[in-house]
């Protein structure tokens, strides 16, 4: 059933396939990372359009489907002479996607700053991005990292959704040379194999980060 | 873009959601048996003897270590190699019923685990049996916990669903992507349609959890 | 019928609780009226929703006067010193620090509602000291007193490092720049809140019942260092809201008793805290000697 030599043969193939993996993976979180605190930030001002607006849009792109929006992004934007590589769709989707969930990460960081922080601030006379920068962001990111943590993983392994627009990652690559050879099985449990071995330890990572990054506020007692 | 003829989006409404009942029954389906899933997986990790608790942690750590995707192909491409042959609805329900329910048996555990053992104690000093300890008093109580995160993780399902047309099942993403070959210019109008759909289905889904919840928390601060 | 309209009267007239304001005694020889105030309060009332925690208070505070507001809880004072801080607004009234209004702006000659900048322009001349110390728990002893300084006053580091070491040496607490708030015990995250203030050199610094959260032990310490800055900074005005009565009496150059919204009295410590001469003063005071006998 089992070929050891088929597998041996096609690991350095998936492998090189991985790396498109990884790289949509940490450059879609880290647009994610960004855009998530902008999100943040612009559904607290004080300019009721822009809060509510955003927060509209935000919920929309969080509760519809990764792969429409993939599907969007890519076969539209040609519409409005944006043409852009695959894979830079890819994360411009995987990014705009999981901004909205670390807007709610962020969020749940700020509102565990105690609101006795935002007066000490203004009791020293802090400029408005004084008080973020210095006083809140500080205390609000820490403990919210081993939760970003975890949607990192899960990106990362919803990255083979790339396929469906054309990228070559590593699920797509297993189809492929399982399509060419019609063996599927070896390439499919070296995709699952890989993808467990990263997400595994990197969930027990996380668990460790929670520990070690408990707030200042649950350290005080 | 051209004039956009109500007519024609009319049309193409029509035919989505007549596309749509597949994705709804198929999450209805797949809720469902995941909830199944997550209770008998849940109550189990509570169990006393470790080699059930063991196994049951391992199903849940390769369900949740993997992507959806990968099981999805996994048992559609590679489970009739071995001698099962699966329809595509199917596949889609038994893949996406043991992923979501991986994630919510940890729900569930917690929502039995955030129940004070005062309560089992007292049911035991009034003589219940276990079954009836677990009607009684243990359902009633962790059920309030688990909701809002047994509610967020159909709003999940629903956006997973969307990876049943990778493996060629006609749901509302899949019908999509057919229908846009027929006239490229449609594919903005067709997403959008496609978008708010699911955004409604899951707004559905999610009010009902809501009621849910009210229900549950009757008689309660 | 006639009965009925009279009852009808009487039920209107008991339902409309007409709030009187009381008549306010100043004890003799206090000085509550100034050439040229620091602060001014001017009929200033604030409501939470229904509730109506300050109901038109006037009142004028000195340059480097030492000022205690006393009485019960809910009665207003730290919603008072509060609104001098920026921290909450007047539902009505004038609040003037230095003659010039807090909460509006001049505009074309009309009033308009104070906007950032000038609230923030006015706010660097007011300093708080709060209850819960309220120290930055991510930075050094050291760092929460410079931070301020360098990044609102853009005092030069070196020179900020320099002071708060000289700041926290008064306080006693010059050893432990290094530490961490979560390290320290109520009492010194206390005298250091108190020297972070302190470094920002306001006019008017706010104590709002800095002892209050204090175990026994530590609260002589914290007050013998508020002592020691009062006596020092003889141009700084300091008010505080208190329940400790013999440390008011020590430093304060007037009290103020606020009872349901209102300055009920005022006067020198030793006229209002030996001889008060409104009812509610009195109750409030015995209360305070019974707990001292117990």
């Amino acid at each position: 059933m089992w070929s050891w030599s088929f597998t041996f043969k096609v690991l350095p193939k998936l492998l090189s396939a991985a790396k498109i993996t990884f790289i949509a993976t940490i450059l879609g979180f880290l647009l994610a990372s960004f855009l998530g605190l902008v999100w943040t930030l612009l559904k607290r001002t004080k300019i009721h359009w822009i809060s509510k607006s955003t927060t509209a849009i935000v919920e929309f792109i969080r509760r519809t489907p990764l792969l429409i929006q993939l599907f969007f992004l890519y076969y539209t934007l040609p519409n409005f002479n944006i043409r852009l590589p695959a894979l830079t769709v890819g994360i411009i989707g995987l990014g705009l996607h999981y901004s909205t969930y670390l807007s709610e990460v962020y969020r749940a960081g700020i509102e565990s700053v105690e609101k006795e922080q935002w007066e000490a601030a203004k009791s020293l006379n802090f400029t408005s991005y004084q008080t973020w920068t210095l006083v809140i962001l500080p205390q609000a990111i820490p403990p919210v990292i081993p939760m970003m943590g975890n949607y990192l993983i899960t990106l990362f392994k919803e990255t083979p959704l790339l396929a469906a627009i054309s990228v070559v990652e590593l699920l797509q690559e297993a189809k492929i040379i399982g399509s060419e050879y019609f063996q599927y099985l070896e390439v499919f449990t070296l995709v699952g194999v890989i993808f467990f071995i990263f997400s595994y330890p990197s969930s027990l990572l996380v668990q460790y980060l929670e520990i070690k990054f408990k707030s200042p506020a649950e350290k005080r007692i | 873009m051209g004039v956009i003829k109500i007519d024609k989006i009319l049309n193409i409404l029509l035919r989505l959601v007549e596309a749509s009942k597949v994705t709804i029954s198929l999450t209805v389906v797949a809720a469902l048996l995941a909830t199944l899933i997550a209770f008998i997986s849940g109550i189990l990790l509570l169990n006393r003897h470790k080699i059930i608790r063991v196994f049951v942690r391992t199903y849940v750590e390769i369900f949740r270590g993997t992507s959806l995707l990968v099981q999805l192909y996994w048992i559609y491409f590679v489970l009739p190699l071995l001698g099962l042959e699966l329809p595509k609805f199917t596949a889609g329900v038994v893949a996406i019923a043991l992923n979501y329910g991986a994630y919510s048996s940890e729900i569930v555990r917690s929502g039995f685990l955030s129940v004070p053992k005062e309560q089992t104690e007292a049911a035991k000093a009034l003589n219940f049996t276990p079954l009836q300890r677990m009607r009684y008093v243990l359902f009633p109580q962790a059920i309030r916990i688990m909701l809002p995160g047994l509610g967020n993780q159909i709003i999940e399902l629903i956006k997973g669903t969307a990876l049943v047309s990778l493996i060629g099942l006609e749901d509302l993403t899949y019908s999509g992507v057919i229908m846009r070959t027929n006239d490229i210019a449609d594919t903005f109008i067709i997403f959008i349609l496609i978008l708010l759909i699911y955004y409604a289905i899951s707004t559905i889904f999610a009010s009902g959890f809501r009621l849910l919840e009210k229900r549950v928390n009757v008689g309660r601060a | 019928m006639e009965n009925t309209a009279l009852i009808i009267e009487k039920v209107r007239k008991s339902r409309v609780k007409k709030d009187i304001k009381p008549e306010m005694i100043v004890h003799e020889g206090t000085i509550t009226i100034f050439d040229n105030p620091l602060v001014k309060y001017i009929n200033v009332k604030k409501n939470f929703g229904k509730l109506q925690v300050l109901k038109g208070v006037d009142l004028e505070v000195g340059y480097g006067e030492k000022l205690t507001i006393i009485g019960s809880s809910g009665s207003g004072k730290t919603t008072l010193i509060r609104m001098l801080m920026t921290l909450e607004k007047p539902s009505s009234g004038t609040i003037e620090i230095e003659g010039e209004s807090l909460w509006t702006i001049q505009n074309n000659g009309k009033n308009l509602p104070a906007d950032e900048s000038h609230l923030k322009k006015m706010r660097s001349k007011v300093g708080m000291v709060f209850q819960q110390y309220n120290l930055f728990p991510h930075m050094t002893v050291l760092e929460n007193c410079t931070i301020a300084p360098i990044k609102v006053k853009g005092v030069d580091p070196e020179e900020a490092k320099e002071q708060a070491i000289q700041m926290l040496k008064r306080v006693k607490m010059a050893d432990k720049i290094n530490n961490y708030p979560n390290q320290l015990s109520g009492g010194q995250k206390q005298r250091i809140a108190i020297a972070r203030a302190v470094l920002m050199r306001p006019k008017i610094l706010l104590l709002d019942e800095v002892t209050s959260a204090l175990d026994p032990e530590m609260v002589g310490d914290v007050l013998n260092v508020l002592n020691e800055i009062a006596q020092e900074e003889k141009d700084m005005t300091m008010i505080f809201v208190t329940h400790e009565l013999d440390f008011a009496r020590e430093i304060s150059d007037r009290i103020i008793f606020i009872n349901e919204g209102y300055i009920l009295e005022q006067g020198k410590p030793e006229s209002i805290l030996n001889d008060p001469k409104s009812e509610r003063l009195q109750a409030f005071l015995s209360r305070f000697k019974e707990n001292r006998n117990l």
